[in-house]
């Protein structure tokens, strides 16, 4: 089915910003190359769209190689990793619904299943980006053991949100 | 292995993190997917950007102190501006046309809302960057809203906001259509040198002895005997399909007009098409090979002016034999892309080396930059569309030009990334601007096609494809080619006069070949037959004083053709050691005396051809260490020196199995310099 650009937009926006983000850009930078994906893409005359799964890989490939060509402009090094490497992650994280929507609601239903100070230590970290001292500091214990209650938390939380988006 | 399979887990940790961190941010109610589409579809229709209010702005909590920093700077400046404007407004008009004092004031005010802004972008260029649908002084009105009624304020200030900046993208300048567009209307602003008067075919013959005789008298080289009439007439019929009687061999007018029949013009069509097309023309099939031979040989037959040809090949035309050949040419030619078209019209319509342009700048030829390659190849990118038939196969069409060209990204040696716009330089046709501040480069394919015609350039061009296609090397080479002709002063001024005289008759292919076919070398006899005993037992001074003969054109040269690269090599590892030669018994082996004696024969035209081959192979006990081409000593890497050499002889990328077989040459012949002059060797003979 062809979609209009307004419903191409509306359809693949959330997932092209949130591969971006994932690519490691501020929101800010991926407001503005999320834009510059789709103006690149649309203007292309040779543009077809095949279906949702296709467009929208299309689309992040559009969006990988302008944020390598802004770092390039910018003279700014940036490491990103292979386009194949980050596709395969990205289908394991926002596979299902290629927006991502879906990863995001089973992170919060698995926040859910964390204990109180790993979650609070996440709070902290990610919504008041607070350093590992700080956090160390508000539980009482080190900021090595922060750092190891936090990364027992994400590879849990991997775990789950895998196990809710892919479940046998 | 193990290292990278470790390096690939963690760069597979790293972006799952980075992928976790982000949706966890969001999650713990950080920026989400903001609704992009009302700026997207209003940038894609070119309409007013929507309002800042309908923006949302994400910024992360530790940027608020530097906004707010930024608001205040804004409505400093926004109070500023409005008091320069109203001072403006109470002095006197200024007269029209003269820069008044309003004007210089609405300079003034300009710079300083320019350094408001840039006061501005300097204190939050987050904010700066997210606020991307509004000016900058829009950004400024709006902060003052509060305590100023936008209306109150000049009308030149409140409508007229200047451009909002953006960084440079593809789609727009300097990469955008408009910057294109307004040097392309002046493309047609072109000169070149003066037609000269055409000459009959005696006087033109005339001259070519006299410069060759110049020529051959500066190098110090004795020629070979002249041949007879008959063997010319030979030769004639054998490479050319010119059914000349003796006594017409070395008559220019009567080889004009032989060569317009049908037999003799297919024939100079093929040859000179493989000198065109150079590695394109060996993966054509048969029909297209015909559609294209029947095109030029049709010109031939008829007299059309070649310019008028070589432009109908790019263009293509209302006639299906036109387009079909067209088609043919244009697909042969680029395949899938536009390098391959850019190296191969290069060398084969403007007699230019830029071979060593897709890489770097040319290392001897200072006129040939990597930039100017790419911007050929970017004229070709806009002007051909690439597509596919109904099999499958690659089919390559003009297009007309897009409003909005690509640039095309290319490396410099150092990994660095740069952008080429669509521009042929202008001396790459022997244009000469009419008027000073006439654009230095054309940007359109129609435009570079409609400067085939009577183009200087394209008559150097064809007199060294067409002199190519007969005795087996150009008159003038590129520098970068290790065979090509000693850089002679007169056969420099040779070329020209030839092409001058192409130019004056109207591009007249017939006429230029029976010009060539007639010149001095082809009446002068073989240097070394190649399968007789005498070649085949040649000492290594012979060979080399033949060599010269040959380059020279003060000899004729009948080495046989249609040798394969792939047999060649074969042969050159055999000689090296690696093959049947050694394992062949010796030949002083003491034998059965009661065998029965057999006579020796005659040997075959296979043996005599190898033995000939033999003779001109540079032996790997050999001590000659020299490179077949002095540029490639500035190369330290043999594979990379093998590359080159496949670059210079035509193969723009050389395959994967043709980089094993130098290698295995190298080791073969257990010297890389005479590996290289092997390996130079075969892509020679095969050529």
């Amino acid at each position: 089915m062809e979609r209009t650009p307004a419903e191409l937009i509306k359809r693949h926006q959330a997932g092209v910003w949130r591969y971006l983000r994932m690519l490691g850009c501020d929101a800010a930078m991926a407001d503005d190359l999320t834009q510059d994906t789709f103006l690149k893409v649309l203007c292309r005359k040779n543009f077809v769209q095949h279906n949702d799964a296709a467009t929208a890989a299309y689309l992040r490939r559009t969006a990988h190689n302008l944020l390598v060509s802004s770092a390039r402009r910018s003279k700014k090094a940036k490491q990103v990793e292979a386009f194949d490497t980050l596709d395969e992650i990205w289908d394991r994280w926002a596979g299902a619904d290629l927006t991502g929507d879906e990863a995001v609601d089973a992170l919060q239903s698995c926040l859910k299943g964390l204990t109180e100070r790993a979650r609070l230590a996440l709070r902290m970290r990610y919504a008041d980006s607070a350093s590992r001292a700080e956090i160390g500091e508000a539980l009482g214990i080190t900021e090595h053991g922060a750092r190891n209650l936090m990364q027992r938390a994400k590879q849990q939380l991997k775990t789950c949100v895998t196990s809710k988006m892919n479940p046998r | 292995m193990r290292d990278q399979q470790n390096e690939s887990e963690m760069s597979n940790d790293g972006a799952e993190d980075r992928a976790l961190d982000a949706f966890l941010t969001e999650a713990f109610g950080g920026p989400s997917p903001p609704d992009l589409s009302d700026r997207v579809l209003a940038r894609l229709y070119n309409q007013p950007l929507p309002t800042p209010a309908a923006v949302s702005v994400h910024k992360p909590n530790n940027e608020r102190p530097r906004r707010n920093l930024g608001a205040l700077l804004s409505l400093v400046a926004a109070i500023a501006a409005a008091l320069a404007v109203a001072v403006a407004l109470r002095e006197p008009p200024a007269r029209p046309g003269g820069p008044g004092l309003a004007s210089e004031q609405d300079a003034e005010q300009d710079a300083q809302a320019d350094d408001s802004r840039s006061a501005e972008d300097k204190q939050q260029p987050a904010a700066a960057a997210t606020n991307r649908g509004r000016t900058p002084s829009q950004s400024t009105a709006d902060e003052t809203e509060a305590t100023t009624d936008p209306t109150s304020l000049p009308e030149a200030f409140a409508v007229t906001p200047p451009n909002r900046r953006r960084p440079l993208s593809m789609e727009t300048v300097p990469f955008g259509a408009n910057a294109v567009a307004a040097r392309s209307e002046t493309e047609t602003a072109w000169t070149k040198t003066p037609r000269a008067e055409p000459q009959p075919p005696a006087a033109i013959g005339k001259e070519l002895e006299l410069r060759f005789q110049q020529a051959w008298e500066h190098l110090a080289v004795q020629p070979t005997a002249a041949a007879e009439p008959a063997e010319i007439a030979g030769r004639l019929r054998e490479r050319l399909s010119i059914d000349a009687a003796p006594g017409q061999a070395t008559d220019a007018s009567a080889i004009a007009r032989l060569a317009r029949s049908q037999e003799a013009s297919e024939t100079i069509a093929r040859r000179l098409l493989v000198e065109l097309l150079g590695p394109a023309w060996q993966r054509l099939k048969t029909e297209p090979r015909q559609t294209l031979t029947q095109f030029v040989s049709y010109a031939i037959q008829t007299g059309q002016p070649f310019d008028e040809t070589i432009e109908q090949l790019f263009v293509g035309g209302n006639l299906p034999s036109a387009h079909d050949a067209s088609q043919v040419w244009l697909t042969s030619l680029a395949g899938e892309r536009s390098v391959p078209i850019t190296q191969q019209v290069g060398h084969g319509l403007l007699d230019l080396d830029l071979g060593c342009a897709r890489c770097h700048d040319h290392p001897i030829d200072s006129q040939i930059h990597q930039q100017d390659f790419w911007g050929l190849a970017a004229v070709f990118e806009n002007g051909l569309q690439y597509s596919r038939g109904k099999a499958g196969e690659p089919v390559v069409e003009p297009t007309a030009s897009s409003p909005t060209p690509k640039g095309l990204f290319y490396e410099l040696q150092d990994g660095r990334q740069r952008v080429a716009l669509p521009a042929m330089p202008a001396q790459w046709l022997d244009l000469q601007p009419e008027a000073g501040d006439a654009p230095e480069s054309l940007t359109g394919l129609d435009a570079v096609a409609e400067q085939w015609r009577d183009n200087p350039r394209l008559a150097r061009s064809l007199v060294n494809r067409v002199w190519s296609a007969v005795y087996g090397r150009p008159l003038t080479g590129a520098v970068s080619d290790p065979d090509a002709p000693p850089h002679e002063a007169h056969f420099v001024e040779l070329r020209d006069y030839l092409a001058a005289q192409t130019r004056a008759h109207d591009f007249s292919l017939a006429d230029l070949v029976s010009w060539v076919v007639t010149a001095p070398p082809m009446r002068r006899s073989v240097v070394l037959e190649p399968l007789s005993d005498r070649a085949a037992f040649a000492s290594d001074e012979q060979l080399a004083k033949a060599e010269f003969l040959h380059r020279t054109f003060a000899g004729f040269d009948s080495s046989p053709s249609e040798l394969r690269f792939e047999g060649l090599l074969s042969m050159a590892s055999r000689w090296n050691g690696g093959g049947a030669i050694q394992s062949l018994p010796a030949l002083a082996q003491p034998i059965d005396s009661d065998a029965n004696i057999v006579v020796p024969q005659r040997p075959s035209d296979a043996e005599r051809l190898e033995k000939w081959l033999r003779a001109s192979f540079p032996e790997s006990q050999g001590t000659d260490t020299d490179l077949p081409a002095q540029w490639l000593a500035s190369i330290d890497d043999f594979d990379q020196q093998a590359k080159h050499l496949y670059y210079a002889a035509g193969f723009w990328k050389p395959s994967e199995k043709q980089l094993r077989a130098a290698t295995e040459l190298n080791e073969s012949a257990g010297n890389s310099g005479i590996a290289l002059k092997q390996l130079w060797w075969a892509l020679r003979k095969s050529r």
